[in-house]
């Protein structure tokens, strides 16, 4: 049987257009059939209904009446329509009143009940129920049953209808199809008969002839076209065919070299590749070369022992299988890291090898090939688990080390702890067994024994110190301050000793030498106290003279040089060596005579290398010595403090006789005073002075000030002012006393005598300089009853009594502490541990709290730092001072961090304890009692500081920086305000005026206050004598508010 | 004297006499009923709904409850259906429908001369009723009840009666001239 595919094109043609025919004439008559069909169903399904709708109306009074036999009569007309096989009707109730049934049918088959309106076919019949209705009332139901005959009679004649069409319609197409197909078909028989000729005979000279335009036509143009085409392309061919195997053949015979070249390149590439891959293999690293996900590449090692798995095993394998999930995430990690950055990165990693953990280092970077294609990882591992396990035990024998250095420390605080403890008890009772009523036999008694334990108590100081440096632990602290505060507050306290002995202690230091530095002032006082006490305690009579210079600027520090200069035994050369080692002194002979342990120059010595310096002596048997230190210091960050070489004009050429036997001293004040713009007459003895007094009232000057020592040969310093008083026209010259002590006596006398200021030696130039513009404000009112008072060390705490909490868990220092704050007229709280202080405090009013810091159940810093929490609620703030017995560089920190206000060391000294006191809890007392000028007591201090810190709400910090603005701003005001007296100009004066009053009136600054606004209306009048009088009144009141503001604003806050 | 009058207008249909066991009465009053569904009432014999269609029983009343029953809740064309009883001719008014009760018998002439005036639907079951000038006759075959209808009697009082029912009586005419009451 023939294919489809192989039936000829005429056939094909002719038969798709009898089968396109045939199935469209078929489709139309089949759609035609079934409408027609579908209509006549729908009209005969019409006509029944319409019939029943007729007949059922026919037979409404029939059964309206139940008259059967009408209805049955009604019924029967239905014999005229032949199609009706049966027919009732039913009543209301559902029975049949009347029936029809066609002649040819035997027997009734009607529904039982009648069904619900409509036509349907049941069955082969057509079937329609009706209701029958009267006047809208349903009353009984019609049921007509027809046969399907007309409808299957119509089907059946369509059926032959088409079947006749479809055979016509097929017959005419074939012979139609038959002719047209021929039309097609003859030329492509005649193109492939061409065709089969070209092929045949290899003639390409052979055309088709065309017979049409059409595209049967078209296709013999191209056709003849090709066959153009390939007659020229054929001789081409033939053409080129010469040359091509001339260049084959030369092409072989190129090539044939290149294979020969490339073979031996490919043998240098593979001894090469065999070199390489045996020179990395020789080293000791282990190298990888990884892909970007850890996918091992290949591995080169000399000691297959320290891979993870057999060389072979590993390549191609995964570094999650090798090395674990985890450890495979992290190297993936860096491989991304050193893909992305180009960078080599180093890791260390352990891996287990031969069971047995192994560390190796690893440099990992990034390989790329020349042209970009491919990146790779390279990964060198060195097998450092030798160096890590010494590296383990390096670190374990530290931390043994520290742990052990730790322990020592340790021992050493708890030491000093446990032995300050017991002095503090001893000190103190000793000190209170003194102020009892004792025979002169037991009060030398135990003023040896408090000697002995004072003593005691520097030797475990020094032994301390000692220890640390020992240790390597002493450390600077180093904060900013003020370089002639620090050593004047130092030279004052050693000044007691001195002048016990009837020496002179003098000191000074050069006016180029910065004030504001950045050291240890507390380590620099400790040299200090160490090398004067020293030349004070070697010294029998004469002078101890500090100088300090500057030496060298340079890089923002400064290096100063100072020398202690004394009138003692001095030093012989062959120990001058020897003093600076520890526990030696210049003579054995000397400690029996002078106590001492012999360390003091061995520590000082070690402060100063740490301060940068050296130290040394210059020293001659029996004639004195002089110890030379030198320190550095950097400058210091915070504002400068004020000057005093500012030369206020105040001071400037005022005329003023010094009084002192001391050359050294005379030496330091004249060059002080001539600092400040004064000019100084020096006189060395009462006598000098009062000749050198007549003598220039005669020339008709006067001095403005004298400055005299009290304690001379012959007349002295009272003795003095008697006689100047005495002289009519010096009844109101202020005068200033400097004293080696303070005695009642003196004080009444100053007193008496109208005496401005009197000063403890030795003086501190901003004292002096306060004290000069004091005596130079105001004129001296003799002997009226001026209340004057002496700045002494002792009880600053004035008269205010305090209800202060005790927390010490030690009975004896509890005690102690007990009696001695009683002694002051304070009433004293105890508690014993933390818990009871935050009870009291509950309970009690409370002052001030005494805390120690090393209490059983609730230490002190605990405690502090519960009462600073419950403060942060209320606002409020209770002045805390921590009182400990360590000694060790931290405790402060410790403290101050806890929240605790300040810090006194064990053994409790009383002056530290009240000087603390008088800080934090009574800044107000100070006013009266810390003032050394000669002064009215109502003559109200210039700064309130109660009345300022209301102000600010308590807030210190505030108050410091509002302080530091005012000086500023105030000196800045000052020199604009005498710029506007020169030039008369009113109007800018009484604004800088009003100014300066608002600026001022934050310190509670009344006083000046109204003092400003007598000098601005001057000054807006005109009275410009007036107006610059007041001014340098104003300009004075200035100077005491901010020294004042020095003293217990910025000095305290900072 | 009073009419006695039964409203029975939107009440619940009950079981109506065809529906019941014949019993003679019961089948009457619904061809009563039923009558008045075969005759064309034009408007001029009776008003617009809801104006009510009005059947009375003139005379002795033989339906007793059953008629009450029976056109209980029923309407005609929308109007209501009204039962009222008359004792005499001469009181009836607004009737479409007047059952002539046997009891009337006697004088006949005397009644319908009364009802010329109010083209009313005559029905009653005296024999001889139909063609004594009743139009609608109750007769009784074999315990089935049938009626007679007297045409002209009806095109007199110019109803017309609907040839379904017509179809379904016995057809008398009036008596030759001068046998009747004209």
């Amino acid at each position: 049987m023939r294919k489809k595919a192989d039936i000829s094109i005429r056939q094909k043609l002719s038969r798709i257009v009898l089968v396109s025919c045939g199935a469209a004439i078929l489709l139309a008559c089949s759609i035609f059939g079934a409408y027609d069909i579908s209509t006549f169903r729908h009209s005969q399904a019409d006509a029944l209904a319409t019939l029943a709708e007729i007949v059922g109306s026919n037979t409404t009074a029939a059964l309206a009446f139940g008259d059967a036999k009408s209805a049955r009569e009604t019924l029967d007309s239905l014999s005229a329509q032949p199609h009706i096989v049966e027919a009732c009707v039913y009543a209301r109730n559902g029975s049949i009143l009347a029936s029809y049934r066609r002649h040819d049918v035997s027997a009734d088959f009607f529904p039982a009940k009648p069904g619900s309106d409509g036509v349907s076919v049941v069955s082969k019949r057509r079937i329609v129920f009706r209701q029958i209705r009267l006047e809208d009332q349903a009353i009984g139901t019609i049921y007509l049953e027809a046969d399907l005959d007309a409808l299957n009679g119509r089907i059946k004649n369509l059926a032959e209808v088409v079947f006749i069409v479809v055979l016509a319609t097929l017959f005419v197409t074939y012979f139609v199809s038959f002719r047209l197909v021929r039309a097609i078909s003859e030329p492509i028989l005649e193109l492939a008969r061409t065709a089969f000729a070209v092929s045949v005979n290899k003639d390409y000279s052979i055309r088709a002839t065309k017979r049409s335009q059409d595209e049967v036509g078209f296709l013999f143009d191209r056709f003849n076209e090709m066959l153009a085409q390939i007659e020229r392309r054929e001789a081409d061919l033939r053409q080129s065919q010469g040359q091509l195997e001339k260049r084959v053949d030369e092409r072989t015979h190129e090539l044939q070299k290149e294979v020969a070249e490339r073979k031996q390149a490919g043998q240098e590439l593979r001894e090469s590749e065999a070199r390489l891959q045996a020179l990395v293999s020789s080293i000791d690293e282990v190298v990888f070369e990884f892909d970007a996900d850890a996918t091992y590449r290949n591995v080169w090692t000399r000691n297959e022992e320290l891979l993870a798995r057999p060389k072979d095993e590993l390549i191609g394998r995964r570094a999650a299988d090798v090395v674990g999930e985890e450890a495979a995430q992290s190297l993936i990690e860096v491989f991304r890291r050193v893909l992305e950055t180009g960078l080599g990165e180093s890791l260390e990693y352990s891996t287990p090898v031969q069971s047995q953990t192994h560390w190796f280092l690893a440099r990992v970077n990034p390989i790329e090939s020349p042209d970009g294609d491919w990146r790779t990882i390279c990964m060198t591992a060195r097998d450092i688990t030798d160096r890590k396990r010494s590296e383990g035990e390096l670190v374990r024998a530290k931390e043994a080390a520290e742990s052990a250095s730790l322990a020592k420390s340790e021992f050493l605080a708890n030491m000093s702890h446990e032995i300050r403890t017991p002095m503090n008890g001893i000190l103190g009772m000793t000190e209170l067994a003194l102020d009892t009523v004792l025979t002169p036999e037991q009060r030398e008694y135990l003023k040896m024994a408090k000697t002995s334990a004072d003593s005691l108590l520097a030797l475990l100081n020094d032994i301390l110190d000692f220890s640390k440096i020992e240790a390597g632990r002493l450390e600077l602290d180093p904060i900013d301050f003020g370089l002639r505060d620090a050593v004047g507050a130092t030279m004052k306290t050693l000044g007691l000793r001195a002048h016990q002995k009837g020496l002179e202690l003098a000191w000074r230091i050069d006016a180029g030498v910065p004030d504001s530095l950045a050291g240890d002032p507390g380590r620099l006082r400790q040299v200090l106290v160490n090398l004067v006490g020293n030349a004070v305690k070697f010294t029998e009579k004469g002078e101890v003279v500090l100088q300090v210079a500057g030496e060298d600027h340079a890089s923002g520090g400064v290096l100063l040089h100072f020398q202690v200069c004394d009138t003692g035994i001095g030093i012989s050369k062959n120990k001058q060596d020897l003093i600076f080692e520890a526990f030696t002194q210049a003579d054995g002979s000397t400690t029996r005579q002078y106590g001492g342990t012999g360390l003091g120059l061995a520590i000082t010595k070690r402060l100063v290398e740490l301060m940068g310096g050296t130290i040394w002596i210059e020293s001659e048997s029996g004639r004195g010595s002089t110890f030379h230190f030198t320190a550095r210091f950097g400058a210091s960050s915070a504002a400068r403090l004020p000057q005093i070489s500012a030369e206020p004009d105040a001071l400037r050429g005022v005329r003023v006789l010094v009084v002192d036997d001391n050359e050294t001293n005379r030496l330091i004040l004249g060059e002080m005073l001539s600092q400040w713009g004064l000019d100084p007459e020096m006189a060395e003895s009462g006598r000098a002075a009062l000749a050198a007094l007549r003598r220039m009232r005669n020339r008709g000057t006067e001095f403005a000030l004298v400055v005299s020592d009290v304690l001379m040969p012959g007349m002295d310093g009272f003795d003095l002012a008697e006689e100047i008083r005495k002289i009519p026209d010096f009844s109101h010259l202020p005068i200033l006393m400097l004293s080696s002590s303070t005695r009642s006596r003196e004080a009444e006398r100053c007193r008496r005598l109208g005496i401005t200021s009197y000063l403890i030696k030795p003086v501190q130039p901003s004292e002096l300089f306060n004290a000069l513009l004091t005596a130079l404000a105001r004129p001296v009112e003799s002997g009226s009853g001026e209340n004057l008072s002496a700045r002494t060390t002792g009880s600053p705490e004035g008269n205010r009594k305090m209800r202060i909490l005790l927390a010490e868990d030690n009975l004896v220092n509890r005690t102690l502490a007990v009696r001695l704050l009683e002694k002051h007229h304070h009433t004293v709280l105890v508690a014993e541990n933390g818990h009871q202080v935050l009870a009291a405090l509950k309970r009690e009013a409370i002052d001030l709290i005494l805390m120690d810091l090393q209490m059983p159940e609730m230490d002190g810093l605990e405690a502090i730092r519960i009462i600073r929490e419950g403060e942060k609620e209320t606002g409020a703030h209770m002045p805390i001072i921590a009182v400990t017995a360590h000694a060790m560089k931290g405790d402060r920190e410790r403290c101050m961090q806890a929240g605790a206000d300040d810090y006194v060391t064990k053994p409790i000294k009383i002056e530290e304890l009240f000087a603390s006191i008088h800080n934090l809890a009574l800044p107000s007392a100070s006013e009266s009692s810390g003032d050394s000028r000669c002064e009215k007591n109502e003559s109200r201090s210039a700064f309130d500081l109660a009345e300022a810190l209301e102000l600010v709400e308590g807030d210190r910090d505030l108050l410091y920086q509002l302080a530091c603005l005012f000086e500023e701003e105030c000196s800045k005001l000052l020199d604009g305000m005498r710029d506007a007296i020169a030039r008369k100009d009113a109007a800018r004066f009484s604004e800088l005026a009003h100014t300066l009053k608002g600026s001022s009136a934050h310190f509670g600054g009344r006083m000046v206050s109204g003092a400003i606004e007598r000098m601005s209306a001057s000054a807006t009048a005109h009275e410009w004598d007036a107006a610059n009088d007041r001014f340098i009144a104003v300009e004075q009141e200035m100077s005491r508010l901010n020294a004042e503001l020095d003293m217990h604003v910025r000095k305290v806050s900072s | 004297m009073l009419a006695v009058i039964c409203f029975m207008v939107f009440v619940p249909t009950v079981a109506t006499a065809q529906n019941a066991p014949a019993n003679e009465y019961q089948v009457k009053a619904a061809f009563l009923y039923n009558f008045a569904k075969f005759v064309d009432w034009n408007d001029s014999k009776l008003a617009a709904p809801p104006y009510p269609f009005t059947i009375c029983v003139l005379g002795a009343d033989p339906f007793g409850k059953v008629l009450n029953d029976t056109l209980l809740g029923k309407t005609i064309e929308e109007h209501p259906v009204m039962l009222v009883r008359y004792p005499h001719p001469a009181e009836i008014s607004g009737c479409q429908i007047v059952f002539i009760s046997a009891s009337e018998t006697p004088h006949l002439p005397e009644v319908f001369a009364d009802l010329r005036k109010h083209d009313v639907l005559t029905v009653g079951d005296s024999e001889g009723f139909a063609t004594a000038g009743g139009m609608i006759e109750f007769t009784m075959q074999d315990h089935d009840v049938h009626f007679t209808i007297n045409p002209d009697a009806a095109a007199r009082a110019g109803l017309r009666i609907s040839s379904k029912l017509l179809a379904l009586a016995t057809i008398v005419h009036d008596p030759p001239r001068g046998a009747g009451g004209e």
